[in-house]
Parts: structure tokens; C-alpha cells; sequence
């Protein structure tokens, strides 16, 4: 706009994606980045703050050989970074009942017979974003304790990194998928104000107020929304 | 006396009973077990193939988690109750020893823990259970009486002979052992010989042919109990048995369930268990006697 | 291709197949011989001339590596070992020997085993 006023240069780093190298402004995350380029996420995108695992990145800074991982939402660009996105760690999603399982391992071992070829290189713990302890958590199950293999990887957002990066081929994201619930239904204290509230829906209690808000229009919801009882920020 | 102690995966999931007698059976004698804070799996069989370092990672991993404790607690000595356990933390220790170079090659993989340095002494229960015989001696309280007991080894205790507790050939270890508590052994030729371990899985008729030789051996001399010391091997002799057209009378348990009972540690077995051991041994009553006055 | 796999197989092994003269010691101890079409001293003998077929030798995915056999190779040729450097020459490839969902109680047979297994006969 203005002539006169000296607009500040804009820091830029170079960035290498797909074979092409890039500038982009500096403090960018990697998804910021390659919007800035001009690639349009459809998928491989979520929440953009870190917890729905949806944007697992690998890449490597440099002059380093280490292949490092992340989530494209919160890891910010660096001079010289060669970037892939794997947004997705490919397997066949298993089925189970529940109802016919226990806490025990046989039951995911049957599943997942694979957690038997874990030979402790810790690749999987080094590529988690969430710093978990996947390694451990795999181990915990081979010896059979679930409840822990649950508490280590509770914070587990499915992005399939350490799948990717697993040597003994083992699929994460379902094996700890499964140890989630299965430690939630048969080895985790039951939560007694849920079964509650279940049994008051189940009664009916709350038939009224869905049915009341199933007739609402558009603009009674936007207004019911605006003012819902909710933490201010 | 003070022990690390390394459990191994088949042991806190499949053969609880083994851990819990292994370990009552120490405090008994005075051994002080302490389990590593980490561990991890050992691998169950050591890598033949002397380029493979990756396969041995959990036991080198273990090795440096024994070697921080033993700073802590002043022994080097690590304990295992599996034998499979034993068999490859003491070969993967004695490569490491002897190969160098190999550990430097692993330890710069593993950049995140300390390096080794070779400390660690990797001992089987038995081992420890021999040297502590007069202790075990002093405690006993009831007696097996007439009644044979077979002793079945299994492989990884004993072979290769580098690392075995005994004479690969013709061990005797156990039987000594049994034989100094007054116990009534019987021999089996065939109590070094494979069970099949890891083919019931996927040739079962492999271990029915191997173990069934094995169980007969021992039934066919007199013997109403086996006494062995890997999981492994007591789930195959035990599921063989179920395939017996005509049923034997034969039991097989742990060593120390054996001599949880004869030392009087009741809390740790099964209530059926003690009433099988109660049925098949025949008691010294003196010994009974005093023992009911301590009750 | 057979003289690759034979270096490939001293390579891994670290013995010498050379040494081997027959004996048969190896096949006489071996305590799953019996369920082996190839026995133990015959692979050795194929692995000598340098006739390796992978798919001959099958006999090799039955050894469970117990030792018994390396403890008695009075040559210091250790079948066993041997074995296990051609069972890498599968394995190597990513294939497998087994299949997992083809086992039997799985789920039930100590974790041991199961690892065994997969170290074994997985790649």
C-alpha cells in the first residue's frame, strides 16, 4: 500500500516437500506451512491443536540422519526440513465382541499375535508425539498387565506413528485401542454416577427435554447454544 | 542373601504358582529376591545367527536395568525362575563378554541407556536352591515318604553346556537335591530330552510324540509326580496327559510347589493341591505330629 | 544362486559345513528327527554340495533349536546353527512359516511359547 512506510521482510526458511524446495515464513507450523504453499488439507486434518491425531508428519532436519516424527499442527518449520506427510498407518480394522473377552492377554495376543515379536528396539517410544512409553505399554501386555499397558498409553491419540515405524509389524493404534477397553470393562473401578445416569436415560427422564430440542428451530438452537451452561475462557 | 530378580513374561502371566512358591521357598531360606524396577522380554530363545544383534536387545536392555539395581542393592547376582529366561540373559551376558565389539554396536543403537559394563552374574533357582540345601534341610516339616518323585529337566537349563547348571549328559542336580530332603527319585532317562516347547503351537502331535515318551518313562518306573522348573514344559507334559486314552496317575508340578510344601508354606498353594500332595505322600507321622503342634 | 545362499549360510552361521563327515551324530540325538523327511546330517551333506532348496529342506522349520546336537557335533559343525542361518534365509525376506491364525490355543499356551514361535518362525 503505502510507498513510504518500509514493510519489514517477512523470515523465511526453506522448506523441502514431495522433491520441491519452498519458503515459507518462519514460526509456521508444518500444516500452516504447506497451506501457506498452497496445498489444501482434506484429509489428514483435524482438530489443529494436537489431540486428534489426525496429521502425523516424519521428517528430517539438517546435516542429521535421524528421522524424526511429529503431528504437522504443532511442530513448527525449521531451515533445511524435509517433510512427508503419513497421515494414516494402513490395517485392517479387527473385530471382537467384548462381551466374550476378559482383562487377559490371550485375548489380545489372539487378535494380535504379533505383540510376540517385539524385540525392545524402542523405535516406537522415540516416534510417539505424546511421549509415551509404547514400548513399555507393549511389553506390560506380553506379561500380562493390562491395566498398566492402559495407564501408560491413556494419552494415546491413534496417530499410527509408532506402527509405522515398528519393526516387529505390531498395529498400535487397535492393540491399545483394545487394552483401552478392555482394562476400562473389566479391570478399571466402575464408574458408579455413569451407570447412574445411564439408567436414568434408559428410564426415560430425559425424553422430554431431546424431544423438545428435536422440534427446535435452527434459531432456538443457536440461541440455546449461546447461552448453554459452559466455562467462560 | 540379597538377589536381582528378572520374572520373565511367562511367569506373571502363565505360571503365577511357580513365581509365588519359587519366591516363599527363598524368603524361606533366607534369600532376599528383589525384582528389577524395568525389565523386558528376553526373547524366549537366543538368536543362533551371529549377526542378529536386534533379537537381543530386550536381554541387553535387562542386563543394564539389573546393573543400575546392583549399584543400588550391592549384589550382581540376577535371579530367574524360567529357564528359557536363564538360558538366553546368560548367553546374551557371555556374548557380550566375549564379543565387545558387539555390545558397542548395540549400546550405539541404544543410545538412551547407560553402556554395560559386564557386571551382572545370571543364576538359575536351582543353583541357588543347591547351595542354600542346608537351609532348606533345617525347615523341612514333612517328609514325602515312599512315594516317587521324577525329575524332567527340559532343554534350556542344561544346553548348550557352556552355560548349563549340569552335566548336559546326565544331570543330577535336582535329583541330589531331592534325594539330600529325603525325597524318593526316580530316574527317567528321558528328563533332558525336548518336550517339544514352542511346536505345540503349531505341530502339537510333535510334543504329544515327544512328551507322552517322556510322562511314560517316568510312570511306567513308579513315579506319581514329575518335578519340573519351566512353564513350558509342565503345559505340554500336563497337555498330553489329556490326550491319554487310558488315564495315568501321574502329576506334574513345580519343584517348588514340592518344596513349598514339604517346608510347611501352605498360604502359597492351591487348596487342591495340598490335598493331592496330602493324599500321595505318606507322611513320617513324628514329623506330622510336630508339625500340627506348631499349627 | 546356490553358491549365494551357501556363502549367505557360512556368513550368518559362522560354522564351517566342511567339517562335517557324516557321522550322523546330530540325527542319532535329535529328538524331533523322526518328524524330519531331511535329517539333520542329510541337510548338512545338501548344504556341502551346494544343492540348497529352501523348499527341500523344510525339515529345518521342525529343529527347535535345543542344543542338542551343538553340544555333540563333534566336528564343532552345530546343525542347530546351521538351521538357523537357513531359516533366515527365509525369514529374511519378511516371509513367514507360519501362520498365526492357523495356531492352536493361541491364546491359551504360555507367552513363551508364542515368542518362541515368532522368533523362529516369523520374519
Amino acid at each position: 500500500m503505502s510507498t513510504e512506510k518500509k514493510t519489514t521482510k517477512t523470515r523465511t526458511v526453506r522448506i523441502y516437500f514431495m522433491g520441491k524446495a519452498y519458503d515459507v515464513p518462519q514460526g509456521l507450523t508444518i500444516m500452516k506451512a504447506l497451506e501457506y504453499i498452497g496445498y489444501r488439507f482434506i484429509r489428514g486434518i483435524g482438530c489443529r491443536g494436537g489431540f486428534c491425531g489426525a496429521c502425523a508428519v516424519a521428517y528430517r532436519l539438517a546435516g542429521e540422519y535421524k528421522l524424526r516424527t511429529g503431528l504437522a499442527c504443532q511442530t513448527t518449520v525449521e531451515d533445511g526440513m524435509y517433510i512427508t506427510l503419513l497421515p494414516y498407518s494402513p490395517m485392517e480394522k479387527p473385530r471382537y465382541n467384548l462381551e466374550e473377552m476378559r482383562g487377559e492377554a490371550g485375548y489380545i495376543l489372539k487378535i494380535f499375535p504379533e505383540i510376540a515379536r517385539c524385540v525392545s528396539c524402542n523405535s516406537c517410544t522415540k516416534a510417539c508425539p505424546q511421549e509415551l512409553e509404547v514400548m513399555d505399554a507393549i511389553q506390560a501386555i506380553l506379561r500380562n498387565d493390562i491395566k498398566r499397558a492402559a495407564d501408560l498409553i491413556f494419552d494415546c491419540i491413534s496417530c499410527g506413528l509408532c506402527s509405522l515405524r515398528c519393526p516387529a509389524e505390531i498395529r498400535h493404534v487397535y492393540v491399545f485401542q483394545l487394552v483401552r477397553r478392555l482394562a476400562g470393562k473389566y479391570l478399571l473401578p466402575k464408574a458408579k454416577h455413569l451407570e447412574e445416569r445411564i439408567k436414568e436415560i434408559e428410564s426415560g427422564k430425559f425424553d422430554a427435554e431431546i424431544e423438545k430440542l428435536m422440534k427446535a428451530s435452527i434459531d432456538e438452537l443457536k440461541k440455546l447454544y449461546m447461552e448453554r451452561d459452559i466455562e467462560k475462557a | 542373601m540379597k538377589l536381582l530378580y528378572y520374572p520373565g513374561c511367562t511367569v506373571k502371566r502363565n505360571a503365577i504358582e511357580y513365581e509365588k512358591s519359587s519366591l516363599a521357598v527363598l524368603e524361606k531360606i533366607g534369600v532376599n529376591a528383589l525384582e528389577l524396577d524395568k525389565w523386558y522380554c528376553c526373547g524366549a530363545l537366543y538368536s543362533l545367527a551371529i549377526d542378529d544383534l536386534m533379537k537381543h536387545l530386550g536381554a541387553v536392555r535387562t542386563l543394564i536395568y539389573a546393573q543400575k539395581k546392583s549399584r543400588e542393592e550391592n549384589t550382581r547376582d540376577l535371579l530367574t525362575i524360567c529357564p528359557m529366561c536363564f538360558n538366553v540373559l546368560k548367553r546374551v551376558n557371555k556374548m557380550l563378554r566375549e564379543e565387545p565389539e558387539k555390545l558397542e554396536t548395540i549400546s550405539s543403537f541404544m543410545d538412551e541407556e547407560e553402556p554395560y559394563k559386564f557386571n551382572i552374574n545370571v543364576v538359575h533357582i536351582i543353583e541357588v536352591l543347591n547351595k542354600k540345601i542346608d537351609e532348606l534341610k533345617k525347615n523341612i516339616i514333612r517328609n514325602t515318604g515312599d512315594t516317587g518323585v521324577s525329575v524332567y529337566y527340559g532343554c534350556t537349563v542344561l544346553r548348550p553346556k557352556e552355560i548349563g547348571i549340569d552335566n548336559p549328559e546326565d544331570p543330577s542336580i535336582i535329583e541330589n537335591l531331592l534325594r539330600k530332603l529325603g525325597v524318593k527319585v526316580v530316574d527317567n532317562p528321558y528328563k533332558s530330552m525336548c518336550c517339544g516347547a514352542y511346536h505345540i503351537l503349531d505341530k502339537p502331535e510333535l510334543v504329544y510324540n515327544n512328551s507322552k515318551t517322556i510322562v511314560e518313562e517316568a510312570y511306567k518306573r513308579g513315579a506319581k509326580v514329575i518335578v519340573t522348573i519351566c512353564p513350558l514344559c509342565l503345559y505340554n507334559l500336563r497337555k498330553t496327559i489329556e490326550t491319554f486314552d487310558k488315564k495315568v496317575d501321574v502329576k506334574i508340578i513345580y519343584l517348588t510347589e514340592l518344596l513349598a510344601y514339604m517346608l510347611g508354606l501352605d498360604h502359597v498353594l492351591d487348596k487342591e493341591l495340598i490335598d493331592f500332595f496330602n493324599t500321595v505322600f505318606i507322611h513320617d507321622t513324628k514329623i506330622n505330629n510336630s508339625m500340627r503342634r506348631e499349627a | 544362486m546356490s553358491n549365494e545362499l551357501y556363502r549367505k549360510i557360512v556368513e550368518i552361521s559362522g560354522r564351517n559345513p566342511y567339517l562335517c563327515y557324516q557321522c550322523g551324530t546330530c540325527t542319532a540325538v535329535c529328538p524331533v528327527s523322526v518328524f524330519m523327511d531331511v535329517k539333520p546330517h542329510q541337510i548338512i551333506r545338501y548344504i556341502q554340495l551346494k544343492r540348497i532348496d529352501l523348499e527341500k529342506l523344510k525339515s529345518i522349520w521342525t529343529c527347535l533349536a535345543c542344543m542338542a546336537c551343538v553340544d555333540r557335533c563333534p566336528r564343532h559343525v552345530d546343525p542347530g546353527i546351521i538351521f538357523e542361518a537357513v531359516r533366515n534365509l527365509v525369514l529374511r525376506r519378511g516371509e513367514d512359516a507360519v501362520d498365526y491364525f492357523k495356531l492352536k490355543d493361541l491364546d491359551k499356551v504360555p507367552t513363551m511359547a508364542l515368542i518362541a514361535l515368532s522368533r523362529k518362525m516369523t520374519g
